[in-house]
């Protein structure tokens, strides 16, 4: 089901893994005693809002605060969609008659609720998921805040703090078991869809996911809107389990306790979640056992010890953040960890490395029709502070042309690049592309209209493979998951990378990530790409063979490429042209050889040594 | 004075050192080259302290060094100037100098430094992220020195300068081994390293492959060429 970026054996293990955890929970449940049921059943809900935290939390690499508000609104409209009417016209007097007279079956009444708090996410989001990554956390809470006054204070419609009684109780075992397999699930196809790469790839990195065409609050939003869907239904079922429903069912208490089941399980993992819900609630329940003076699995009792049970979810969070910060599953899916534990067998003796030169050519043609024109930088100046960066400079890049930009440290040709890629905004000057004035538009736009840059530090996606890498800078300018993992793989061949392909980017070594980072951006199908230094961590003889990759594959690709890099021997092979910069000023444009000779740029850039160095 | 044994190591799962054995004498100027994904960074990281070995044993003035933490091997007297210089931009030239110095003396070894590179001198109340590149490198070289090493390793002091900057890198570094400074130099930039070194070795797949002295290696780039490109 999930076209190529994991095996098919490594697909059916992760989902049957956690599928499986939850058929045993069931299983147990549905064998034991009425209040065993109960507990199972409300464990069962609890993950399905731990899946909901997963969703958000796990692919964008942001806490939220606020989740729990969509299972109190997911609650409280099942709650009151299904109420006899009877009970409403004392409990909730103020209730809308629609509402208060309606008397939905379970499912309508689940059903309704999981799309009120949807429209709710939607309605919240909006705002929200515009505040900055560090900024959501906090906004999130605030969202909570507001949502359990609403409950506790609107007496009339809700029933005020002392909530609702008299739920009609329809969630069984199974049937919170069904649900929460099918939450399992739904975790695992967002995040192994294109939306759910999009985001893990904000998750890792934002500059680097924004510079191939991913648009970073639209993805969020996606999260953020699905994980609501997953705590409504959950607080809906939790809902018609107890009965019973006050404010404080989902309010801090419960953000915590499903946060740090979520983060004790490992929060990139539909997996940890599960494990995280299921081991939590089996210690917690124990020691609730202890705390109210019971005997749990025959040892003795220790006779009333208030506060147990909080102090042991405690220490429970606090060995796992200092023994496995990243989680019991180590934020990995049950195949993956499988995988992991036979390649650690067989792995001795594998080496990394580059290798360029042997490069089928073959089945990377990429066909693009489109019309194309220069791309252009006109009289481009920036200021920081007082430091004058950029003072008018111009810059035309023709289709399928190779312009070298270089100059000494601190000469501007980054923050030049920065502003052409819409990373910065200068203070004048205008940016074009194909005719159109693009200057202003956000880099994830660019991206989209075929303008996409590599940046100094390789910013690798450390947590996907170099497949999962590729395959997002593809997925970034809008192709399916099975086109994008097509066009990752053909660009992999290219760079001579296809044998690294399920390694986990991060740990590649350096070379190799700056190497991944340029696949990304060809990923995209640029029209231009804006490499920053690629040659940096590479030696002699594997510059010179990325030259010859990058001069095969802007061929092909038929794109213009802008090229920042030091190694005046490698601008010479590469680039028909070159534009020195000097203290924020072009000082000199022309071929490679004449530029060299140019007396300014051996002074300002080269320095009096050269050519003896350069040419050893 | 620094003794690696059979050093293995692993990263990400993957063992990416296979047994590798170095020495470098006092005073001794030696280069590490070889393909991208050798292990160089790697022999580094074990070096001082951020990569613990799986197997084997390193030895710095017949201490031994494994399973000590990176602050303890910079108090026995190794210095590392890592890849990407790595200073910290938003602290000014001087507190970054500062922060390499250690104990009382610490305030006497940042004026010396400031004086001894003129141009951080000049710059020592701005912030360090806005120096230019080799500008960077230079500082992170001093705030090396100022903590009085008795090794100094580089990780690709070159990397990201334009020409001039490296040359007057370079020029810095020399200095520094005329005062008698054992340097252990990693760097893709192989004629410049084998010109500066005494010794260089070769590395490819978690080993050293070959070795040799300056003018062994100059009259030979063929063993150099064997090593460097495609792995083998």
């Amino acid at each position: 089901m999930h076209g190529g970026l994991h095996s098919p054996g490594t697909v059916a293990v992760s989902a049957a893994a956690p599928l499986a955890l939850v058929g045993l929970t069931v299983a147990i449940g549905a064998s034991g005693s009425p209040s065993l049921q109960g507990t199972v059943a409300i464990a069962l809900c609890n993950l399905i809002i731990v899946l909901g935290l997963q969703v958000f939390i796990g692919n964008s690499g942001v806490y939220s605060f606020g989740q729990l508000g969509f299972a109190m609104a997911g609650g409280y409209l099942a709650a009151l969609l299904t109420v006899p009417a009877s009970f409403s016209a004392f409990q909730t007097p103020g209730l809308p008659a629609l509402l208060s007279e309606a008397q939905l079956d379970p499912l309508a009444a689940t059903l309704i609720a999981v799309a009120g708090s949807v429209l709710l996410a939607l309605l919240v989001g909006l705002p929200l998921m515009r505040t900055s990554t560090l900024a959501i956390p906090i906004s999130t809470f605030a969202f909570l805040i507001v949502a359990y006054n609403v409950l506790a204070n609107w007496d009339a419609v809700t029933g005020g703090s002392g909530g609702l009684v008299a739920i009609p109780t329809s969630t069984s075992v199974t049937s919170a078991g069904l649900w929460a397999g099918m939450a399992v699930l739904a975790a695992l196809a967002f995040k192994w869809s294109a939306s759910g790469y999009r985001l893990q790839a904000t998750r890792e990195d934002e500059a680097a996911a924004r510079s191939l065409g991913v648009r970073l609050m639209g993805e969020r939003m996606v999260g953020f809107v699905l994980s609501a869907a997953l705590c409504g239904l959950g607080g809906a079922l939790a809902a018609q389990q107890s009965g019973v429903l006050t404010p404080n069912a989902f309010y801090f208490a419960a953000t915590v306790t499903t946060l740090t089941m979520l983060v004790v399980g490992g929060v990139r993992s539909v997996l940890g979640a599960t494990v995280g819900a299921l081991a939590i609630t089996v210690v917690v329940e124990t020691l609730r056992g202890f705390e109210e003076g019971h005997r749990v699995f025959g040892l003795p009792s220790l006779g009333e010890t208030p506060g147990l049970a909080a102090i042991g979810l405690g220490v429970i969070l606090l060995a796992v953040m200092i023994g496995r910060p990243s989680g019991l599953t180590g934020g990995r899916e049950a195949g993956e960890l499988l995988r992991r534990r036979r390649e650690s067998c067989s792995s001795s003796a594998r080496g990394h490395g580059v290798r360029l030169t042997s490069i089928p050519r073959e089945g990377a043609h990429l066909d693009r029709g489109t019309k194309r024109q220069e791309l252009v930088a006109d009289g481009v100046s920036l200021a920081f502070g007082g430091l004058q960066v950029l003072r008018d400079v111009s810059l035309v890049l023709r289709p399928g042309e190779r312009l070298g930009l270089i100059g000494p440290n601190g000469a501007g040709k980054t923050t030049l690049v920065n502003v052409i890629s819409g990373f910065q905004r200068a203070d004048a000057g205008s940016v074009y592309l194909g005719g159109g004035n693009v200057s202003g538009h956000s880099p994830a736009r660019l991206a989209r209209a075929g303008l996409v840059r590599s940046f100094q530090a390789a910013l690798p996606f450390e947590q996907l493979s170099c497949l999962e890498s590729v395959a997002v800078g593809a997925m970034g300018t809008g192709a399916g998951r099975r086109r994008a993992v097509g066009e990752a793989r053909a660009v992999l061949t290219r760079l001579g990378l296809l044998e690294l392909s399920a390694e986990r980017a991060g740990s590649l070594p350096a070379g190799s990530q700056r190497l991944l980072g340029i696949a990304r951006a060809l990923a995209t199908r640029p029209r231009y790409l804006l490499l920053d230094e690629p040659a940096a961590g590479l030696n002699d003889q594997e510059g010179a063979e990325l030259v010859e990759a990058l001069r095969d594959v802007v061929a092909d690709f038929d794109c213009g490429l802008l090229l920042i890099e030091h190694d005046i021997n490698l601008v010479t092979e590469l680039c028909t042209r070159v534009q020195v910069l000097d203290q924020g000023r072009t000082v000199a444009l022309g071929s490679p050889e004449a530029v060299q000779r140019d007396p300014a740029v051996i002074e300002s850039y080269l320095g009096s040594g050269y050519p003896a160095v350069a040419g050893a | 004075m620094l003794e690696l044994r059979e050093v293995r190591a692993r990263r990400g799962g993957a063992e990416v050192l296979h047994g590798l054995d170095l020495t470098v004498e006092a005073g001794e100027v030696v280069g590490v080259i070889g393909p991208n994904g050798a292990g160089k960074s790697s022999l580094l990281r074990v070096l001082c302290g951020l990569l613990p070995p799986s197997a084997g044993s390193v030895s710095f003035d017949g201490r031994d060094l494994t399973g000590l933490a990176p602050e303890q091997i910079t108090r026995l007297g190794i210095a590392m100037v890592p890849e990407g210089r790595q200073i910290f931009a938003s602290l000014s030239v001087a507190e970054n100098l500062r922060l390499g110095a250690r104990g009382p003396l610490g305030e006497a070894a940042t004026a010396e430094a400031m004086e001894r590179f003129p141009i951080l001198g000049e710059r020592c109340g701005q912030r360090a992220g806005q120096l230019s590149g080799g500008e960077q490198q230079q500082l992170a070289i001093a705030r090396a020195l100022v903590g009085s090493p008795r090794l100094l390793a580089l990780d690709e002091p070159s990397m990201g300068l334009a020409p001039k900057a490296i040359d007057s890198i370079y020029e810095l570094l020399d200095g520094v081994r005329r005062e008698g400074m054992t340097i252990l130099l990693v760097e893709q930039n192989v004629a410049r390293t084998i010109d500066f070194c005494e010794r260089s070795v070769v590395m490819s797949r978690g080993v050293i492959r070959a070795e040799g002295e300056r003018d062994e290696l100059q009259r030979d780039p063929a063993l150099l060429r064997a090593y460097l490109g495609r792995q083998l």
